[in-house]
């Protein structure tokens, strides 16, 4: 409650604080609507200008001039998200404010999207293709109200294309890119290729069906591939080869005021894993033989959708959502013998899989006083998930690996109102109320201001609460024999968050044409409940049980800009964040140093048109400062304590030239990713006990280059 | 418009037909031919020796053996089936067959102290190729073996059983594990060793009186860098270093000690690729003493809660390291052979990390360093490896007074994966050799060969060994 005070507090203070900064900008230019229309978190799609929710906006033109394919690619520049990529498995997912990606959540088309493990959350980035992509929309902070479980950090919003100003639209494309300096067609290098056909067959049907295969080689790196038969850690890929298919499909129908849409999304995927212990079979007295237990894991995700939207009564606006959506990842094993290079006794399981069945919907439109409007709306979740046993530590009291299988429902009701009290200042609150069938039930309450100032100054502020619901290993993970207690716990409860953000934005018109965005955002948010592996008992071995039991606290200072001139284009974002985080090791009486340890992170970039060349030159450049972050340790007499661990500072820069030919029909990109050439960063902690630790983290794989071809064809 | 959408078709069509072209060269070696083994000593008056072939041949035909006499004569100490031409046999073979053989007849025997053998080389063969182990030596009499490949049965991922491997005879004897506690030395000191392969600790009690109730000390546990050096045996193997104290004439320096009985293996089979060698029930605790006995041992034991005590003669055997002795089966049991019988030991092993902690390792290998057997690791290098190393190689200083120096240094447990990030994988050290010296003076070179079965359950060594000569 104090923090709540003194939040509502600061944020009244910073209110008329800027009420009265704003007495002293005295600019000449004038102000015009900046139209960019946003969704999420919207009764109804509205100018950005219009949203109480601070709604940060990534175009189609940026995808574009990134040559970007899946969404890694693009969150890799933007402020306040960080990209971790695993080298085992292949998967990249996000953290933002320094939580993992358990607690941001993404969607498509306001549809949380599933992945292995989570709906909407611990999605691999890139797995999320971006072909039919109209734009995406980020929303930080705590959105339980209009998101449901595990929108704690913020979330995503994917919004596809539903629709053309064109009969017939045709796009094909081939993108061929090295990986850092490897590349060979067909066994280096990363390939692409994709093509879409969206027709529209009179003013009320539209279709759309694309189709693309993204093939990464892999990168080896120092690696020797999978043919390698020294057993010296070499063998295989430093990044696996990974091989995807995407299909789509969308059907529209449009008459007035009613729309309904069926999408229709597969996505397949296929990593190899080649394992760097090379086995010799002995083959005495003939010279030995060798194979490795390679693997590879085979996804395949199934999204469908069925929206409606319209008008009942002739008031009320509905918009109802189902969805049907599975994603599994099988594990085939294997044998590959070196010799030989075939494969033997390959065995395939379901390794991890998540069904949903989805549906949300919401009433808007109540009154007909514009100046009221009310927004009832219900979202129910049915997840059943599973996990193969070897996907964590999951065994009986006999030491019997054993699969977890478990049902998950939810079903919520939520309501949200927006009143506005005059043209400029509009007070959103809002109340979530959660049923869960297996935890306690949960519930968010929301409130946002907006306030428009003269001169293009926009002022909200905003306060949410979310919670994150435990995953399966920390609820089910069982390991306990005479040397060994470590347990998962069934009793944890979901962990709660509060955020609240104040922000302020300025659009300035000059005379010449220039325009100027400012944007200025302070947020705090705390996380309470969190669950971690806590150290229960230390003699005569070491108990581990997972409860909730830390505390997490962030704040985040944010500022950007962008500049439009003429031919040119230019944005620079500052952020800096303080995060503190509480670790307990409730057996050891040990609690760790919550100060606020800060990061800076930087982003811009410029972009160039030449007209008279059809040519757009954009340059790309994210600063990640050092982060810091107290991780428990045992120092050399075996005692605990906490060591900071240290991630050095690195900068992430893409550049990228565009030309049109033949009226925009032919577009070719050249480009370069991660000019600096980043591979890995130094992680520099304490050692532990027996066992050392302390590596470098896996960011990239260095600096590569990419051509794209792309073919559109548009015609009535 | 339809030009372009030709255009388009054959873009798409060009894009998705591009697909990898794995060329695949099956890998096809041809049928190689070689000597099971490369010594044998005649023990039968008839013999069979086995050639085998590397893959099931594929079609019938013959190979050529040709052999050279060291102090015997064809016709007279001994003949073949089928018979030779001169120093030359031919031995038919059919087709889809793995191994062929053929007899020595052995007609005259020899005494112990007699060098005498013949020596097989396969010159030739129809359809094979002639691998580098074309050669056996065939020994009238005991002659230290030439080498061999050999597995040691320690049972599996729970690694139940000790094994001894005496490499001159290529002997193979297994002990389980849980059947000994103790071990009372046969040599001149009197020391008594406690069964480190199941984690047991031994702690000196201020008391004489072993009828003195006695609670647990769970300090004493020995688990993942648990537990009191001072506790456990030194794991160098020096018999002046044990937990419990050299026993006294002087009976009232003989204290009691605490026993941790250590762990079990598992009941069950471990997740693959793991090991369950002390996931099993905990074996409880005990409380000892040990006095002498003229010149043998007396001991005494008794649950801790107990009152009253058992009390058991323990008789000093020289042929042997130790007498062992189990304190649940409350016998004298039978574990290694004789001292100079064996050369390696595998089995599990309390080990110390630093100075301080002690660290339990499955997969571990003992050198019979109170026995007088002595061994060393080589790394490879460009130009020493196990193919290359010969007699000229050894350095004998680095026979060194320690039992680990095999140890668990044949294998690793991670290994970095993709990404520089470690894996937890069993890995089979293939960069090293060991060499070994038996107590009868025999060096040989030794190379593991596996640690886990196809299967990628652990506990399946395989080793292969030669004579430096």
């Amino acid at each position: 409650m104090q923090i709540n005070t003194k939040a509502y507090l600061s944020l009244s203070l910073f209110l008329s604080l800027t009420a009265f900064s704003q007495e002293k900008l005295q600019d000449t230019t004038k102000t015009s609507q900046l139209e960019e229309v946003v969704v999420t978190g919207q009764f109804e799609p509205q100018s950005l200008k219009k949203s109480v929710h601070n709604v940060r906006v990534i175009s189609r033109e940026d995808i574009k001039r990134l040559a970007a394919n899946n969404l890694g690619d693009v969150l890799n520049q933007y402020l306040n998200i960080s990209i971790r990529t695993s080298g085992s498995d292949g998967r990249s997912t996000v953290s933002m404010f320094g939580l993992d990606s358990q607690y941001f959540k993404i969607l498509v088309d306001n549809v949380p999207l599933v992945s292995d493990t989570g709906l909407g959350t611990n999605i691999d980035l890139t797995q999320v293709n971006l072909d039919d992509i109209e734009q995406i929309e980020i929303i930080e902070g705590s959105m339980g109200v209009t998101h449901g479980a595990n929108a704690v950090t913020g979330i995503l919003n994917i919004i596809t294309k539903k629709n053309s100003k064109y009969k017939w639209e045709i796009t094909a494309s081939a993108q061929e890119e090295t990986v850092s300096d490897e590349f060979a067609f067909f066994d280096k290098g990363r390939h692409i290729q994709n093509a879409k056909i969206s027709h529209s067959f009179n003013e009320n049907w539209f279709a759309t069906i694309g189709g693309s295969r993204n093939d990464f080689a892999g990168f080896f790196d120092k690696q020797e591939g999978k043919d390698y038969m020294q057993n010296d850690g070499k063998r295989g890929y430093s990044w696996l080869p990974k091989e995807q298919l995407v299909g789509n499909g969308l059907i529209g129908y449009t008459k007035n005021d009613f729309r309904i849409f069926y999408k229709f999304d597969y996505f397949g995927e296929n990593v190899d894993y080649y394992n760097p212990v090379v086995i010799p079979i002995d083959n005495y007295p003939f010279p030995d033989t060798h194979f490795s237990n390679d693997r590879r894991y085979i996804s395949n995700r199934y999204y469908h959708h069925l929206n409606s939207y319209g008008k009942l009564f002739s008031q009320l606006n509905y918009n109802v959502s189902v969805s049907h959506q599975k994603q599994s990842r099988d594990i085939e094993k294997f044998n590959y013998q070196l010799e030989s290079e075939n494969e033997t006794d390959n065995a395939r399981e379901t390794y991890q899989s998540k069904e949903v069945i989805y549906s949300t919907g919401a009433l808007s439109n109540f009154f007909k006083d514009k100046s009221v409007d009310l927004q009832l709306g219900y979202e129910a979740v049915n997840e059943r998930g599973f996990y193969d046993a070897t996907a964590g530590i999951f065994k009986d009291d006999n030491q019997q690996v054993k699969d977890i299988r478990k049902r998950l429902e939810n079903y919520d009701i939520f309501t949200a109102a927006e009143i506005r009290f005059t043209e400029k200042f509009s007070v959103r609150p809002g109340l979530r109320y959660s049923i869960q069938s297996k935890f306690e039930d949960q519930y968010a309450s929301s409130l946002g201001l907006r306030y428009l100032f003269s001169h293009g100054i926009e002022a909200r502020g905003s306060l949410g609460k979310s919670y994150r619901t435990p995953n399966f290993d920390e609820l089910y993970t069982y390991f306990v024999d005479s040397n060994h207690d470590l347990q998962g716990n069934e009793n944890l409860i979901p962990e709660t968050s509060s955020s609240y953000e104040v922000s302020v934005k300025k659009a300035t018109y000059f005379d010449s044409g220039a325009q100027l965005s400012n944007n200025l955002a302070v947020t705090y948010m705390d996380v309470d409940d969190r669950i971690s592996l806590i150290l229960t008992q230390v003699v005569p071995f070491q108990s581990y049980k997972y409860m909730n039991i830390d505390k997490y606290k962030m704040w985040n200072i944010s500022s950007t800009h962008q500049f439009a001139y003429k031919n040119w284009n230019a944005k620079v974002g500052l952020a800096l964040v303080g995060i503190s985080q509480k670790i307990d090791l409730a057996a050891l009486n040990l609690t760790s140093d919550d100060k606020f340890l800060y990061s800076l992170q930087v982003n811009s970039n410029v972009s160039y048109n030449v007209p008279k060349w059809n040519t757009l030159f954009s340059i790309y450049y994210k600063f990640n400062g050092k982060q810091q972050q107290y991780i428990s340790s045992t120092d050399v007499n075996n005692n605990a304590e906490f060591i900071l661990s240290e991630l050095e500072s690195y900068g992430w820069m893409d550049a990228s030239i565009r030309k049109s030919f033949f009226k925009n029909q032919f577009e070719v990109t050249v480009g370069a990713r991660n000019l600096l050439d980043i591979t890995s960063v130094q992680l520099t902690q304490g050692t532990t006990g027996v066992h050392v630790t302390g590596s470098d983290l896996l960011l990239g794989y260095g600096r590569s280059y990419f051509l794209k071809l792309t073919y559109n064809l548009n015609f009535n | 418009m339809k030009k372009n959408l030709i255009f388009i078709l054959s873009l798409v069509v060009l894009a998705f037909s591009a697909c990898n072209s794995d060329d695949d060269n099956g890998g096809s070696s041809s049928t190689s031919v070689a000597f099971g083994v490369p010594s044998l000593n005649l023990t039968e008056a008839t013999t069979p020796v086995q050639i085998v072939f590397s893959a099931p041949t594929t079609a019938a035909g013959s190979l050529n053996i040709s052999f050279a006499t060291t102090a015997v004569t064809y016709g007279t100490d001994f003949t073949t089936a089928p018979a030779a031409t001169g120093t030359t046999l031919t031995i038919p073979y059919a087709a889809n067959v793995s191994s062929v053989s053929f007899n020595f007849n052995k007609l005259t025997n020899a005494a112990p102290t007699d060098v005498k053998n013949v020596k097989f080389t396969i010159t030739d063969a129809t359809n094979a190729s002639v691998s580098s182990n074309n050669k056996i030596q065939v020994n009238f009499n005991e002659a230290a073996s030439l080498g061999q490949a050999l597995a040691a049965q320690v049972g599996g991922p729970n690694q139940p059983n000790q094994v001894y491997i005496d490499l001159s005879s290529g002997g193979n004897a297994t002990a389980l594990r849980t059947s000994w506690d103790l071990g009372f030395y046969g040599g001149s000191d009197f020391r008594v060793v406690i069964n480190g392969s199941l984690k047991m600790a031994a702690k000196q009690l201020e008391t004489t009186n072993i009828d003195e109730v006695q609670v647990a000390d769970e300090s004493m546990i020995i688990s993942q860098g648990q537990g009191v050096a001072s506790q456990i045996d030194h794991p160098a193997g020096l018999i002046t270093q044990t937990a419990i104290a050299a026993i006294s004439a002087n009976d009232a320096d003989n204290k009691v000690y605490l026993i941790n009985m250590g762990s079990n293996p598992s009941e069950t089979a471990p997740s693959t690729g793991s090991e369950g060698s002390a996931s099993g029930s905990s074996r409880g605790w005990k409380k000892v003493r040990i006095l002498k006995s003229g010149n043998d041992y007396k001991i005494q034991y008794a649950d801790i809660d107990a009152t009253t005590h058992e009390e058991k003669i323990i008789s000093k055997n020289s042929a042997f390291n130790f007498t062992f002795f189990s304190l649940t089966s409350k016998n004298v049991v039978n574990v290694e052979p004789q001292k100079n019988q064996w050369d390696l030991n595998f089995t599990t092993f309390t080990n110390l990390v630093g100075p301080t902690t002690p660290y339990y390792y499955p997969d571990f290998v003992v050198t019979n360093l109170k026995g007088g057997a002595r061994s060393y690791q080589v790394l490879n290098t460009e130009t020493l490896n196990y193919d290359t190393f010969t007699l000229a190689n050894v350095v004998n200083a680095s026979f060194t007074e320690d039992q680990r120096n095999i140890g668990s240094n044949w294998r690793s447990t991670s290994t970095t994966g993709p990404g520089g990030l470690p894996v937890s994988a069993f890995v089979l050290k293939t960069d090293r050799f060991f060499v070994i010296k038996d107590p009868a003076g025999n060096i040989y070179k030794l190379k593991f060969t596996g640690g886990a079965n196809a299967g990628g359950e652990r506990g399946y060594p395989t080793f292969q060994y030669a004579l430096l000569q």
